[in-house]
């Protein structure tokens, strides 16, 4: 089984473009959250990025007035997490991947279409290049075409979960010798009928929704260092797992062999500081409860989506890059090893184990 | 550790042509056509006016354990689908630590989300047919605060398919998969590979899609990839022919039981056939238009064949993508010439889209499904329309009348936008 290492990463959030806005807003000193009012008198708080205009982007792309927002979120941070990985310039890509998760996909340019007039058997005002943005697989598809990545190509819409499972792909697609790397992630990007629905969604209260995009390329050891390329990280592989998230991470422990003790950060999908607080509590008193528990004490427990809101399908690609941006000398809270949870569909969820570049094994 | 052989034991469709694989098959090797003028919506005055429906009641549930399926077209499809497979292979749903080893792959894309039910719902919402999405949202809350449609986001989702179909298999697991034109075989290869891999003993793979709406229609047209033959809707779809001009825009769904081999044999089922490989590639080329040689194309059968453990020599008939474009079955054509070499002559390539059009997201698992029956009926299906030769298509594709034959391998295409490819091989189980 081939090692897998993050050489990359790129993000695009409401903070603005890349890494470093992230890490403004987990520090508490990035922009606010914005508040929209999509019904009068109903203030609703937002994480939004709205339409984007990248000149570093469009440099890079020929038909970038083509490209849709949904799939400019996607390519942008794309894009960043090549020129990371030293894949930006002019060097073989071509049996590289693009995997990508999405919860709502291209919502926007199908809503956008169902408002034309049929008239005279056209859709009165459309563009025939508009229409492209009406499939989920325009982000990666775009990323492909611009970058010239041949390598496996795919699109995940498990809701939360997406993120994650483009991810957990991916390092079967490199694992099976099918692609030397591959770009992972998630890009979300939210109407307005979908901002009303989801406030009333009793479930979601509390949670701030964003979009946005996160991406990083993994690659495979072999290819990382032929190429002098950097890790970031090293994978260690995605878990997926139903129940509770002491079971969770001994199940994670259990089939990546990982020691427990060795856990600096877990990072949590709870959407904001009342659910992570009661995480928390539960985790300590499990913790302290049990032999193999009882290892993750003092780990530090954090909930990124209260600094960088619900992006649903996106989340799994920005957690990661959360993860990356706590990341510091080689080392999380002092041990080498970082669990990044993601809700998947029912009670299951991913658990990403990352362990830092200065504790290669 | 080694391969798990994958093989099929389930088949389960709801398609224009019916709810039953069996009864499906034989319309279609009779070359039977469903492609029509379009009834869901008046297509008067539109560029392309014809469809492929699904115009029969569909038998499936109300409601999935907490999915509500009965508003939602595609979900009755493709739930209808899941449990005629299911119930094809012989299983029930699974329980306790036994769901862990079952999975659901579905393509969706174009389903229960999306344009086809987005618009559907605002308009229940708003009740303004004129404007479906007022931008007035104060509107939303005075006219219909307690609209039960609006508490359940649960049905906006692109993934609500898969979940309710897990509740019936008792799978763990869901995977959506999204690659267009291709899913229906993406979700059938990922499947396949989470068996051979060892993660899963059961998964229930496949697609459903639901594109004949009054915005997908105009949509695909204005990319001149519909046929506007409206005067003639029943001999429209004619892939590989001369005269071919656009596909004819289809619905329902398809899914197929894959099992472990060791899971089939040790509950008794009975094994229809194996799915022996698959491979994927992507063209990055333009978003919508297939590498004109057909190199990703060619590349991905290719990889197809090695999966498989076979030689281009070994297969006995290719279920063709064959959408009716001029631009795929071009392209199509040079990339099977291209994987198979001499032996693409000899080897009879059809296309089931010749009779009910283009299913998108559902189109490979059906074609996967009719691939599984003519291995074991022994009839290719043909390639119906098919009056005039293109010189530049110049294969054998089964032309107009089904083809008795001893079929053991089945190389199955399936392309999409965003330029993924997915081969599919599917080969006579030899217990």
């Amino acid at each position: 089984m081939s090692r897998a290492f993050i050489v990359g990463a790129g993000a695009v959030t409401w903070g603005g473009l890349g890494l470093e806005p992230i890490a403004a807003a987990i520090a508490g000193d990035g922009k606010a959250f914005a508040t929209e009012e999509p019904v009068p008198g109903a203030p609703v708080t937002v994480g939004r990025v709205g339409s984007i205009k990248d000149p570093a982007s469009q440099a890079t792309y020929r038909r970038w007035g083509q490209v849709d927002t949904y799939s400019r979120y996607g390519y942008v941070a794309a894009r960043l997490a090549l020129e990371q990985a030293g894949l930006a310039g002019d060097v073989e890509r071509a049996g590289y991947g693009v995997f990508l998760g999405t919860a709502y996909g291209c919502m926007e340019e199908n809503q956008r279409f169902d408002k034309y007039r049929v008239e005279d058997g056209v859709l009165r005002g459309a563009s025939p290049l508009v229409f492209k943005g009406t499939v989920d697989n325009a982000p990666a598809g775009w990323i492909a075409v611009a970058w010239g990545l041949k390598g496996p190509n795919a699109t995940f819409v498990s809701g939360d979960g997406a993120g994650a499972e483009s991810l957990w792909a991916g390092l079967r697609q490199i694992a099976a010798g099918r692609a030397p790397g591959l770009l992972c992630g998630g890009v979300e990007r939210f109407v307005d009928l979908h901002l009303v629905l989801r406030e009333r969604e009793p479930r979601w209260q509390g949670a701030v929704l964003s979009e946005g995009a996160g991406v990083v390329l993994v690659e495979d050891e072999e290819s990382m260092t032929a190429r002098g390329a950097t890790p970031l990280a090293e994978v260690l592989g995605v878990v997926r797992h139903r129940g509770s998230l002491v079971e969770g991470l001994r199940a994670v422990a259990g089939r990546l062999r990982i020691d427990l003790a060795d856990v600096g950060l877990i990072s949590l999908a709870v959407p904001d500081q009342a659910r992570l607080d009661e995480e928390r509590e539960a985790f300590g008193a499990t913790a302290r409860g049990g032999s193999d528990g009882s290892a993750l004490s003092g780990v530090a427990i954090v909930a990124d989506k209260t600094a960088l809101g619900e992006s649903h399908g996106a989340w799994g690609g920005l957690a990661l890059c959360a993860a990356l941006v706590r990341l510091e000398d080689g080392r999380w809270g002092g041990r080498p090893v970082a669990v990044v949870q993601v809700k998947g569909e029912g009670n299951e969820n991913f658990y990403v184990a990352l362990r830092g570049p200065g504790n290669a094994e | 550790m080694s391969r798990q052989k994958v093989v099929v034991t389930g088949l389960g469709v709801v398609v224009p042509h019916g709810d039953d694989i069996d009864e499906v098959y034989q319309r279609i090797i009779r070359g039977e056509n469903e492609c029509a003028r379009i009834t869901k919506f008046d297509p008067s005055g539109f560029l392309c006016q014809i469809g492929s429906e699904v115009k029969y009641e569909v038998d499936a549930p109300a409601t999935v354990g907490p999915y509500p399926i009965a508003n939602n077209e595609a979900l009755k499809y493709v739930v209808g689908a899941a449990d005629r497979a299911i119930k094809y292979a012989n299983l029930s749903a699974a329980e306790g630590d036994d769901q862990d080893r079952r999975a659901i792959v579905l393509s969706t894309g174009v389903g229960p989300a999306n344009i086809d039910f987005l618009g559907p719902i605002a308009l229940r919402l708003h009740g303004d047919e004129s404007d479906p999405y007022k931008s007035d949202m104060a509107s939303f809350y005075k006219e219909a605060p307690d609209e039960p449609e609006a508490q359940g986001l649960d049905e906006f989702h692109l993934d609500t398919a898969a979940p309710a179909c897990a509740v019936l298999l008792g799978a763990a697991h869901v995977n959506n998969t999204a690659s267009a034109c291709a899913s229906g075989s993406h979700a059938v290869a990922d499947g396949a590979a989470l068996i051979a891999r060892g993660e899963a003993d059961v998964v229930l793979a496949g697609g459903v899609c639901t594109p004949v709406t009054r915005v997908l229609v105009p949509g695909f047209a204005m990319l001149q990839a519909l046929s506007t033959r409206n005067d003639d809707p029943a001999h429209a779809s004619r892939p590989f022919d001369a005269g071919r001009d656009g596909f004819v825009m289809g619905e329902g769904a398809a899914v197929l039981i894959l099992e472990s081999e060791e899971h089939a044999k040790a509950r008794g089922a009975t094994i229809l056939a194996e799915l022996a490989g698959w491979g994927y590639s992507c063209d990055a080329y333009r978003l919508t238009d297939p590498q004109p040689e057909g190199v990703g194309m060619a590349l991905c059968m290719t990889r197809a064949l090695e999966s498989a453990g076979i030689t281009a020599e070994d297969v006995d008939h290719v279920n063709a993508h064959g959408t009716s474009t001029p631009y795929n079955d071009r392209a199509e054509t040079l990339a099977i010439k291209k994987a198979l070499g001499d032996h693409a002559y000899k080897t009879p390539v059809s296309s089931n889209k010749s009779m009910f059009g283009h299913l998108i997201h559902a189109a490979g698992a059906l074609e996967g499904c009719l691939s599984v029956k003519t291995i074991l009926e022994g009839v290719i299906p043909p390639t119906i329309n098919y009056d005039e030769a293109d010189p530049l298509c110049d294969l054998d594709y089964v032309p107009n009348e089904g083809r008795p034959a001893q079929v053991d391998v089945i190389l199955k295409n399936s392309f999409g936008f965003g330029g993924m490819n997915v081969s599919v091989v599917y080969r006579r189980y030899e217990g």
